[in-house]
């Protein structure tokens, strides 16, 4: 069979020692870390803090006047995208209800000593599911409420969010190999768990249990109006552009620009430290990202990570790809795998500038630029760019 | 009596109107929705598994309000249109359903169409509007001044129809005949019903601008809303049902003749956008005004009148003619007989609406650069 098929967790680094290696039966093999759309970035988050995920850590960043990012903070070993509230003064509109319920409504309660203005308005960046698998707490919490995604989402959306609900037991199936690994004190590849790594593990294992709760309480909602390209709504005092600029990290991705605060909220198409890149499409992306670019704004809010008040980050992202991209052009000939191209390359640079010389954003690194953004650049080179997907049965 | 005056008037308000948006119905809030028109200005015609069409009955005419369309789901309601007769509609929907509604779309930016925004939202706290982006710019402006122009010039149109009609005279001072004593006594309650309700009213921009549609989903039913070209204006959304295939056009569609504002109107563009229309296949349109129609016969009519106009337009602008010589030249006589038949009525509204405004509309759009 082919490597487990699981929302969360595919990037399982550090699980698995050194480069992914192809175990069929594992997640860590390499068509989990690369052949999967993986949606919530896996990673183990350093000790010491235990985080059960009653717990789940968010920050309330207010981004200007009526507007406000509830961002994760730090990273889980399950994530979840920033929510970010807009309020006008007779109607508020949420971009992205996140991964978890219970902590959706957390949020909601926080909204609510924000902002008396109702919440009218919920626009889903992406369809990737932990950006809007609590839908169905802001439609209950909120009547009448009106769930908005761009036309390629929304079906994206009916497909796999509506079957993550039932993906609690596979959250489990994920860490067997790290509880595996506890157990026989020895990875995948034979070599001894060090004492920091243990450490790492038995995190990431209390918070994806922590996260276990959360999958009993999703009850999917998908989007009731659907757009190709732009609309704009009325709060009442202000004015926000929800648009589509073309394929991206997916083929629908959303943002929303607030011309009269100069902020744009961009959803994945720009995730930090690391840009998610698997399913994404190496040659336009970088083209929605200098079209970003050239909103007049102040103010940026990813779709992972903190505010940015400059497009540094926005331009370093879209040289990343266009460099991976010019790479796996420079190498490539037809007949050659990404494996080939990926050993044929170098990206010493790009992950020197993006990880600073840290291991586990290294790893990160390696499997999204690396392993993922190779495979649909040389996808993209063969003419043969697979659909988007998240169980690799739909391959 | 020297109608001059008066025509020009009421020319400068359907031309200023792009089309005369003008429109109200002729009879009081009572009256049941399923009555026939006579009674009510407009019947209740079921066309699918909740979805009604709200038709207005008057006879042919010069004033008019516009047909409404409910489309009734689970949970909600959408509607399309807010016509001046918007709570008597209201009044009609919720002998339907009880459930809320929470989406009006306004197929364009005249008040025929956008000015029962406020009361449907007073009925309806929850509703929110849909329309084209243009329409954020143009009510408070174009629109605005319009409905002052309207406002100060509709009374006095009716005063001096009546005032022929008591003199037993048409609008071109001619014995009046049964069908315009009709006609004029239609219109002359429409003005009166405008005067009741328009004067003071809010105007309600939409919540949500759309330049190219957006789509509704609730359950198995989608409302396709879609700006599908410019014609009657350039703020024309059509509101499709693919799985009913039925098409709400909007004043893309008017029957009996179509409307063309001079200043507004896109002839140029409008067959393409019919051509957009009918390449949907619908089985049912409901246009702005006039009846259901269950076939694209009068659509095709419509387009192929804008076609016509174009190329015959075109060859005036080619050979060097003036408006006025192209206006002369333009002959629209077979389509005149199409449309109007032997109907004074209609005649009169096919001058009015159709042949000067629609070769000006197409001289405009003929030789200004693009």
């Amino acid at each position: 069979m082919r490597a487990l098929a699981l929302a969360i967790a595919i990037t399982l680094f550090g699980a698995s020692a050194g480069p992914a290696r192809s175990d069929p039966r594992s997640p860590f093999s390499d068509d989990a870390i690369r052949g999967s759309t993986g949606i919530a970035v896996f990673t183990e988050v350093p000790p010491p803090a235990a985080r059960v995920h009653t717990g789940f850590r968010y920050d309330t960043v207010r981004v200007a006047e009526g507007i406000t990012t509830f961002i994760e903070s730090p990273s889980h070993a399950m994530v979840q995208g920033n929510i970010t509230l807009i309020a006008g003064s007779k109607a508020a509109l949420v971009i992205d209800s996140g991964h978890y319920p219970a902590v959706a409504l957390r949020v909601i309660a926080d909204m609510r000593r924000l902002t008396s203005t109702p919440v009218r308005y919920l626009a889903v960046t992406h369809w990737h599911m932990d950006h809007y698998m609590a839908n169905s707490q802001f439609a209950e919490e909120f009547p009448g409420l009106t769930i908005i995604a761009q036309d390629f989402t929304a079906p994206m959306m009916d497909k796999y969010g509506a079957r993550y609900v039932s993906y609690g037991p596979k959250v489990e199936d994920s860490i067997k190999p790290l509880r595996e690994m506890l157990a026989t004190g020895k990875a995948p590849d034979g070599t001894d768990v060090a004492p920091d790594r243990r450490a790492r593990i038995e995190t990431a294992i209390r918070e994806v249990e922590a996260a276990k709760p959360e999958f009993a309480l999703m009850r999917y909602r998908g989007a009731d109006l659907t757009f190709e390209n732009e609309i704009d709504i009325d709060l009442g005092g202000r004015i926000v552009k929800l648009m589509h600029l073309g394929r991206g990290n997916t083929a629908g991705d959303l943002f929303a620009y607030v011309p009269d605060a100069k902020v744009l909220i961009t959803g994945d198409i720009l995730v930090h430290p690391i840009p998610f890149s698997y399913g994404s499409y190496l040659t336009e992306w970088p083209v929605v990202l200098k079209k970003l670019g050239d909103f007049d704004t102040t103010t940026i809010v990813p779709g992972h990570g903190p505010v940015m008040h400059d497009k540094t980050y926005l331009n370093d992202v879209r040289e990343l790809l266009e460099a991976v991209f010019a790479e796996a052009r420079r190498v490539w000939k037809p007949g050659m795998s990404a494996d080939d191209v990926r050993k044929a390359i170098d990206l010493s640079a790009q992950r020197d500038k993006f990880c600073h010389g840290d291991k586990t954003m290294e790893k990160n690194f390696n499997a999204s630029i690396e392993g993922a953004g190779v495979d649909r650049a040389v996808q993209e080179l063969e003419g043969k760019l697979k659909p988007e997907s998240f169980d690799e049965k739909d391959d | 009596m020297n109608l001059k005056p008066f025509l020009e008037t009421l020319a400068v308000l359907a031309f200023a109107l792009g089309a005369v948006g003008v429109c109200v119905a002729t009879q009081p809030a009572t009256t049941p929705a399923t009555q026939p028109a006579a009674a009510g200005g407009f019947t209740v015609e079921k066309l699918a598994d909740g979805v009604y069409a709200a038709v207005r009955t008057d006879p042919p005419g010069l004033m008019v309000d516009a047909n409404c369309l409910f489309i009734v789901n689970d949970n909600d309601v959408v509607v399309v249109d807010a016509p001046e007769a918007s709570a008597e509609m209201i009044q009609a929907l919720r002998k339907i359903t009880a459930a809320p509604v929470s989406f009006l779309v306004n197929t364009h930016w005249h008040d025929d169409h956008v000015i029962g925004n406020a009361v449907w939202r007073k009925a309806y706290p929850g509703v929110r509007f849909i329309g084209h982006a243009s329409l954020r710019e143009y009510l408070p402006e174009t629109g605005a001044n319009n409905r002052k122009q309207m406002i100060e010039g509709a009374p006095q149109f009716a005063g001096q129809m009546q005032a022929q009609m008591d003199k037993g005279r048409n609008l071109r001072d001619e014995p009046i005949s049964d069908e315009e004593r009709t006609s004029y006594t239609s219109d002359i309650g429409l003005v009166k019903h405008y005067m009741a309700v328009v004067p003071g009213t809010e105007t309600v921009l939409p919540d949500i601008d759309i330049d190219e549609g957006l789509t509704l989903t609730r359950g198995k039913r989608r409302i396709e809303i879609r700006h599908l070209g410019n014609g009657h204006t350039k703020a024309d959304l059509v509101v499709w049902l693919p799985n009913e295939r039925i098409a709400a056009t909007g004043d893309l569609v008017v029957w009996p003749v179509p409307l063309v504002g001079s200043e507004q109107s896109h002839v140029r563009d409008w067959p393409g956008t019919l051509d957009a229309l009918l390449a949907l296949s619908p089985a049912i349109f409901v246009p702005g005004h006039g009846p259901v129609m269950r076939d694209a016969d009068y659509v095709k009519q419509e387009r192929d009148l804008f076609s016509s106009i174009n190329a015959q337009v075109g060859a005036a602008v080619a050979r060097g003619d003036t408006l006025e010589a192209a206006r002369k030249a333009v002959d629209l006589s077979a389509f005149r007989e199409q449309f109007a038949g032997a109907s004074k009525v209609r005649q009169f509204a096919f001058g009015m609406y159709v042949t000067g405004p629609a070769v000006e509309s197409a001289y405009r759009d003929a030789t200004v650069k693009p």
